[in-house]
């Protein structure tokens, strides 16, 4: 029987780039919907412009004028008929503005509603909706502090919760507006800071406190929730291997869940989601204690940058049930084959920064790109041999997929797929990625949120996988004969061309770099 | 043909010849058959029947300042044709390999420290010169050991991608 819609999407602008809006453009592609790409300046020759169906250009390059631009970016939904906006993750991904906005004006916002994102995207209403629902939250104020409240009340609440403590943006993300505190001397210091760079980044001051668990998990619960009240739970995401606040490797299933706390933990994400009457994709994200606790953190209120995971040890597309259920269509999918991971999958997230420099943005263009492929790989990438990584957005140019029977099979294809992966003109995180999945501590999963800092702290810059005297050797041998090659006078290229060989084989040809330097190089050209 | 490969401080001879069978490559005294063979901007090599992917990145161009990419794994490398062969004809300058090196801005910044000065000795990934870029505060560091012939900024100045700030010989 066909599917009933609500609402019947034609058409959906992107409004977003790289690797995210190629992802975008392929579900559409997959239901047979037309894309819509939207561009800054310096992005009119990228991946996903050309990838979709219809492109409008939408200003400058910083995000500000561009990707952050709701009026330009309604402005070319209205003149492309696109039905549907998917924001994708990051820019207005959170913004409820935008989703109104969207709603305004006639399009379906692919997304939860603007109520759903401003209830969950307050951490402190967040907060007290988990509460509600009876998840156990990380002990910490329930209400933002004042502006003016005062610095003995603070000491007094941060007093009562224990210390060490958090200090945290209501509205923060990606460890921006965040302090931690260990003792009451600390605390009127970090106060002000995180509430500077709270105004900075956010554009609110407020703040709340929290507990800090010492050495917490990071799990992470993604939902589907639809319009007909129906929310499901998929199996765990483990993201502990951080950088600063920030996710690098992610994983699922969790090494540190037993099947009776992921039935627990799954169950607690959808009855927060469902208590606030969440639609589309979220995530809920836990802290998980060394003792077992799980703490509820916050919610996302989006697809997350690393769904790809989820996707491969459950077989359900995240992004064409998105479309899904935004044209109002039921969940039809099995609870418990949600919940039941099939094999295991692990996720890098390729930067354009180099991590032997303190992991410094490497902006510029990419001259070679050799990709990984083959058993168990998934490359979700905006970037292509000859494309620029551009200074003004996020430096994240592909999330690296693998997927195994079990954990050990992921890891090594992984492994196998790191070394495959070779990115010519810029530097990338991929010989970061190559000396993590070789740690000890990662292999046997023996890692919390704060493990990963520990551990760059303690090499103090000393380089990733340094190359080895066999790989020196052949790169004073290569780098010799790419001089010769690149000089006439060398004498390398200049071998007289061999006479005609007769047109039929007689065996296989015999070496003549000479001559086949002379041929191939006119067709391709030599230069990188 | 001879050139001096420069990596990780060492500097070595390499000789090509050719020869009836292909390409014979001298490294300290040491003889192997190369073949090289382009393909799609980058190239194969088989040394002594082992098989490599190569991809070279020359920059600044024309410069001899290299990462060669072995098999995905990247080795900074300096080539110049070696002194002897310069000579034969007809150049006076040093071969690119050995001539000064630079430490650029890598995009758009402002200055938040410089560390070194005309004069200072510096080691190899040493860092020169602290640059705000991307709301970060990033170190850039000397590609190799050597001596501080200059330096072409100051702290609390803008700087435009590839500005040149310091110089190392």
């Amino acid at each position: 029987m066909p599917a009933r819609y609500t609402t019947v999407l034609h058409k959906i602008l992107i409004a977003n780039r790289g690797e995210i809006a190629v992802r975008i453009i392929r579900a559409c592609r997959d239901l047979g919907l037309a894309s819509v790409a939207v561009y800054s300046e310096c992005d009119r020759t990228a991946r996903h412009v050309r990838m979709a169906d219809e492109a409008y250009p939408i200003g400058p390059n910083p995000p500000t004028d561009s990707y952050l631009r709701i009026d330009k970016i309604l402005d070319a939904a209205r003149r492309s008929g696109a039905d549907a906006v998917h924001p994708g993750y990051g820019f207005l991904a959170e913004n409820e503005a935008f989703a109104a906005a969207c709603t305004d004006a006639g399009l379906t916002f692919i997304g939860p509603t603007a109520e759903a994102m401003r209830r969950m995207g307050s951490k402190t209403a967040a907060r007290q909706a988990a509460s509600q629902a009876g998840v156990a939250v990380v002990p910490g104020t329930e209400e933002p502090l004042a502006e003016d409240v005062s610095e003995d009340k603070i000491a007094e609440l941060a007093g009562d919760i224990g210390y060490p403590i958090m200090v945290k943006a209501v509205a923060g993300g990606g460890g921006k507006g965040m302090r931690v505190v260990w003792s009451r001397a600390e605390l009127s210091s970090a106060v002000r800071a995180a509430r500077s760079e709270a105004g900075a980044s956010f554009g609110d001051t407020a703040l709340y406190i929290e507990r800090r668990l010492t050495r917490p998990r990071h799990i992470e619960v993604q939902l589907l929730g639809d319009t007909h009240g129906t929310v499901l739970p998929f199996v765990e995401r483990e993201c502990s291997i951080q950088r600063r606040h920030q996710k690098v490797i992610e994983e699922t299933p969790s090494v540190a869940l037993s099947p009776e706390q992921r039935q627990r933990i799954t169950a607690a994400a959808a009855k927060v989601a469902a208590s606030v009457g969440y639609t589309n994709a979220g995530t809920i994200e836990f802290l998980l204690d060394e003792d077992g606790g799980f703490y509820f953190l916050e919610m996302n209120t989006r697809l997350q940058v690393e769904h790809p995971i989820t996707e491969l040890v459950t077989g359900v597309d995240l992004v064409q049930w998105q479309i899904r259920i935004a044209q109002g269509e039921k969940l039809t999918l099995d609870p418990q084959t949600l919940i039941t991971p099939r094999g295991h999958a692990i996720e890098c997230r390729i930067y354009a920064e180099d991590p032997d420099s303190g992991f410094m943005p490497s902006p510029g263009r990419i001259t070679r790109l050799r990709l990984p492929d083959g058993p168990g790989i998934r490359h979700d990438s905006g970037a292509e041999a000859g494309s620029d990584v551009p200074i003004f957005y996020d430096p994240l140019i592909s999330k690296l997929v693998a997927w195994g029977e079990n954990r050990a099979q992921a890891i090594a294809r992984m492994r196998r797929a790191l070394f495959e992966y070779d990115v010519v003109g810029i530097r990338t995180s991929v010989p970061f990625f190559r000396w993590m999945l070789a740690q000890p501590d990662f292999e046997n999963g023996h890692f919390d949120t704060t493990s990963l800092d520990r551990l760059l702290k303690s090499r103090q810059g000393e380089p990733f996988m340094p190359p080895g005297d066999a790989d020196e050797e052949v790169a004073t041998i290569a780098a010799a004969l790419y001089a010769g090659i690149r000089d006439p006078r060398s004498g390398i290229r200049e071998e007289p061309t061999p006479s005609p060989r007769p047109g039929h084989d007689s065996g296989p040809p015999s070496p003549e770099p000479g001559s086949r330097w002379k041929t191939r190089a006119r067709i391709e050209g030599l230069r990188t | 043909m001879t050139y001096e490969v420069e990596i990780n401080g060492r500097t070595r001879r390499v000789d090509i010849e050719r020869s009836a069978g292909g390409l014979i490559v001298v490294v300290d005294g040491q003889r192997h058959a190369a073949d090289v063979t382009p393909v799609n901007g980058a190239f194969s090599l088989i040394l002594d029947h082992k098989s490599y992917d190569i991809a070279v990145h020359e920059d600044p161009p024309a410069s001899g300042n290299l990462s060669v990419h072995v098999n995905g794994r990247v080795v900074g490398a300096a080539v110049g044709m070696s002194r002897g062969a310069w000579a034969r004809r007809g150049h006076d300058g040093a071969a690119a390999g050995h001539g000064p090196h630079t430490v650029t801005a890598p995009m758009p910044g402002k200055i938040v420290k410089v560390l070194v000065a005309r004069g200072d000795a510096v080691a190899a990934r040493q860092g020169v010169v602290v640059v705000e870029a991307m709301k970060m505060e990033n170190e850039l560091r000397s590609p190799r050991a050597g001596t501080v012939a200059d330096v072409r900024t100051s702290e609390g100045a803008s700087v435009e991608a590839g500005a040149v700030l310091v110089v190392i010989e």
